[in-house]
């Protein structure tokens, strides 16, 4: 008999039924989920039919250049979008369908067993309360009765827990006070406060420098370790991904185009999106790599709107079929490979692409390259592949 | 804080000083005090001379001349810095001398319209204020409705609206044509005063009292009641629209707990400011208003000694009036700094 992996908080009240946690069950389900927008040009498509699963303990990374729709289908799964945005398909959480879930029960789901922490955090804390007021509240919103004093105590845990000085001062103090760091970590507390089964972190790292960015994501993995919740970790970032990440997601245009385990993504990606992505990382280990030159990918991203026909990427794929099928009909995500870690691609062409050897794409594409030094001069396209290279100053006191 | 609010108050020192110098010279330029002083043919001499002290070098001589014999007067001015420096270490003193045309002592004029006016600015003010904050949240809260509509409709009509225009209609609809509808010989609503004399008791005077303050208090709310609402809502909307709103959504808090502990915590910081600076303004701003429900507060009686020339009265008023305005602008400065914690620690 499988074996709940978490007990449930006796504090929290008033939740709606939920299963119970079990390994190689999945925590959350999201299926064909398609969120739009309506706008002055058109219905724009952010979120396009994408499905997956988040295992118990797991790290999901989903990775996609910018206006992928990471944001806004998490934002979907804890229901924090505009009334303005059209939202349907199926997200399930533990057994609870959360579309057709009435609000009240949805939102002591929120930020209770469901929550996320946002990109800016010195955007995303009130400035006008203390940290620990903030941190306090998210507590006493799902565990009404615990006492002050107990909250209080909780929440210069969770302070010191992510690696905040001196919580006893840090507490009282208000987020304009803290660091760019500080305020990530303060934000990663105050989502963690209820111990939640699924944490949705939406590029928790991108504002900082590249030493905080390892010590937060250490804390996320203190976390996990911790409370044993789920991941999804949404970034730019592929080295933040094959860091942390146990699965991978690579969305493209507000689909999915490729998932599996971490180890198959990087070293036997087969959509020629992620080939890209693979290839444009900067290998210090490779042969002559002072001279490397990167490999980026051609184009913009397509508008949402007025999508290419037939696969989305096809008016940047080096290896598109054309004019079909890649003109003409939308690949679904299939199943590749059985073995190792449920490897699925929306392809046409996937089965071709396991010979395809994307460090050598390096040298392939002459007229594609760019170099580094180039990197102040590159279009917004461009920008994803190059992220990692450029980091944003950001001081820690 | 404390340091920020000395520090406030220390420079508004130099800007009082200044504007009693201009509010002196400018009078003074522009009237003549010593054609009214010597007109008013019912003050003793004695009150003469001791009203004249500071704006005459010397006391001034009487002596009789012409046929028929009659009175006259000889005077010399001091220097008008002279004159200046003379009325302010009086008036610092609260010294404010007699007017110059009824002889009463300045100072008891200038408390009684105050008191007036203060009580139209406290039950205006307070009234606005709750009209305005609970109007500017639902209308962005539910941005686009119909009572957003109809109440973007009504500020304009507010703010459009002159203010005798609505006084003189409230009087004919609440004070003339409600009692005649009603078959009643008494006013519901007064349009004259504060009070009546009639009325005995504290409930009775209460009542009596709301229903002198009901047109008056209704006019000064529209006038400012319309600009508050659309203030708060914009600053709502902007408020309501920011990352941190969407945090407190995430944390799980009911919509109630985000909209007024989050958003209108927020957006008060704005409006609150523009409050604190609309009602220092208010004090010798409410001319019309005054007018037109008879009431003695500061505009009546800034209107009356205008008409009399009345320069020993006008100064004080005018100086008083300015005080408040200074001492607004300083309270909306310290009220921002704790509001706000970002101003309040830096
Ligand atoms: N409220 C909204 N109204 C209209 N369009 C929106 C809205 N929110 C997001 N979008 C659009 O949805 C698309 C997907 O946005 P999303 O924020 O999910 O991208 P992302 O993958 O998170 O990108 P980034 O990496 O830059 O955060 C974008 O084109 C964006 O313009
Ligand atoms: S379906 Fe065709 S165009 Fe799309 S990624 Fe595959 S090969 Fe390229
Ligand atoms: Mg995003």
């Amino acid at each position: 008999m499988a074996q709940d992996l978490k007990a449930e908080n006796p504090h929290e009240v008033g939740l709606p039924p939920l299963d119970p946690i079990r390994a190689g069950e999945p925590l959350l389900s999201v299926r064909d989920l398609r969120v739009s927008f309506k706008t002055d040009d058109g219905i724009l498509k952010a979120v396009d039919g994408v499905s997956y699963d988040v295992y118990p303990n797991e790290v999901l990374g989903i990775v996609g250049e910018s206006g992928s729709g990471k944001s806004v289908s998490s934002l979907a799964i804890m229901g924090l979008l505009p009334k303005s945005a059209q939202v349907t398909g199926e997200i399930v959480f533990r057994g609870q369908d959360l579309l057709h879930m009435d609000e009240k029960d949805r939102r002591k789901l929120r930020g209770g067993r469901l929550a996320m922490v946002f990109q800016d955090a010195l955007a995303a804390l009130n400035p006008v309360f203390t940290v620990g007021d903030q941190i306090g509240e998210a507590i006493a919103a799902h565990q009404p009765k615990m006492s002050k004093q107990a909250k209080r105590k909780l929440t210069m845990d969770l302070l010191d827990l992510v690696g905040i000085p001196n919580p006893a001062a840090r507490v009282d103090q208000y987020p304009h006070e803290f660091s760019g760091g500080m305020r990530q970590r303060a934000m990663i507390a105050m989502s963690i406060a209820n111990e939640p089964d699924v944490l949705i972190a939406d590029e928790p790292t991108t504002a900082l420098d590249v030493t905080i960015q390892a010590q937060v994501l250490e804390v996320l993995e203190r976390i996990q370790d911790r409370t044993n919740s789920a991941i999804v970790l949404i970034t730019h970032d592929l080295g933040v991904v094959a860091g942390v990440a146990d699965r991978v997601l690579v969305m493209y245009a507000g689909r999915a185009v490729e998932t599996s385990v971490v180890d198959e993504i990087f070293y036997h990606p087969r959509h020629p999106y992620t080939i890209g992505l693979m290839a444009s990382l900067p290998r210090l280990d490779a042969a002559g790599a002072r001279e490397e030159r990167l490999y980026r990918i051609k184009g913009q991203p397509p508008s949402l709107i007025f999508l290419p026909s037939g696969c989305p990427f096809h008016p940047r794929c080096e290896f598109a079929d054309m004019p079909a099928p890649c003109g003409t009909i939308r690949p679904d995500l299939e199943l590749v490979d059985h073995t190792y870690g449920r490897h699925m691609v929306a392809c046409h062409r996937r089965h071709d692409m396991a010979d395809v050897d994307h460090s050598e794409l390096h040298a392939d594409v002459g007229a594609e390259l760019e170099t580094v030094e180039d990197a102040a001069a590159v279009s917004p396209a461009e920008a994803t592949a190059l992220e990692q290279l450029s980091t944003p100053a950001e001081e820690e006191e | 804080m404390l340091t920020f609010i000395v520090r406030r108050i220390a420079y508004s020192i130099p800007v009082l000083l200044l504007a009693s110098l201009l509010v002196f010279v400018f009078v003074h330029a522009t009237s003549d005090p010593l054609a009214k002083y010597a007109q008013s043919r019912d003050l003793t001499l004695k009150a003469r001379q001791g009203l004249a002290q500071g704006i005459y070098e010397q006391p001034c001589r009487t002596f009789i001349t012409g046929s028929p014999p009659q009175q006259a007067m000889t005077c010399t001015k001091a220097p008008v810095l002279k004159q200046y420096w003379y009325w302010l270490s009086h008036f610092l003193k609260g010294k404010m001398g007699n007017s110059f045309v009824t002889g009463r002592a300045v100072s008891s004029d200038l408390k009684s319209s105050f008191g007036n006016t203060l009580q139209l600015i406290i039950w205006g003010v307070l009234i606005s204020a709750l009209l305005a904050i609970s109007i500017g949240v639902l209308s962005a809260v539910r941005q686009y409705s119909l009572p957003d509509y109809i109440f973007t409709g009504l500020s304009f009509v507010g703010l459009s609206m002159p203010t005798f225009w609505f006084g003189l209609i409230a009087i004919d609809l609440f004070s003339n044509r409600l009692s005649t509808l009603l078959h009643v010989h008494y006013p519901i609503f007064y349009s004259l005063g504060l009070h009546s004399t009639h009325a005995r008791g504290f409930f009775p005077a209460f009542f009596d009292y709301a229903r002198h303050l009901a047109l008056p208090v209704a006019t000064l709310t529209v006038q400012i009641v319309a600009s508050w609402s659309r203030y708060e809502r914009s600053s709502m909307l902007d408020v309501m629209s920011a990352d941190y709103i969407r945090t407190a959504t995430a944390k799980g808090l009911t919509r109630r707990r985000v909209i007024f502990r989050h958003g209108l915590r927020n957006a008060l910081i704005p409006l609150v400011t523009v409050m604190a600076l609309d009602i220092g303004g208010l004090f010798g701003g409410l001319v019309v208003t005054e007018q037109i429900f008879s009431i003695h507060g500061m505009g009546a009686l800034f209107l009356q000694d205008l008409g009399n020339g009345d320069t020993q009265a006008l100064l004080p008023w005018l100086m008083v009036t300015a005080v408040f305005v200074v001492l607004f602008n300083l309270l909306a400065d310290v009220l921002y700094g704790v509001l706000d914690p970002r101003i309040r620690l830096s």
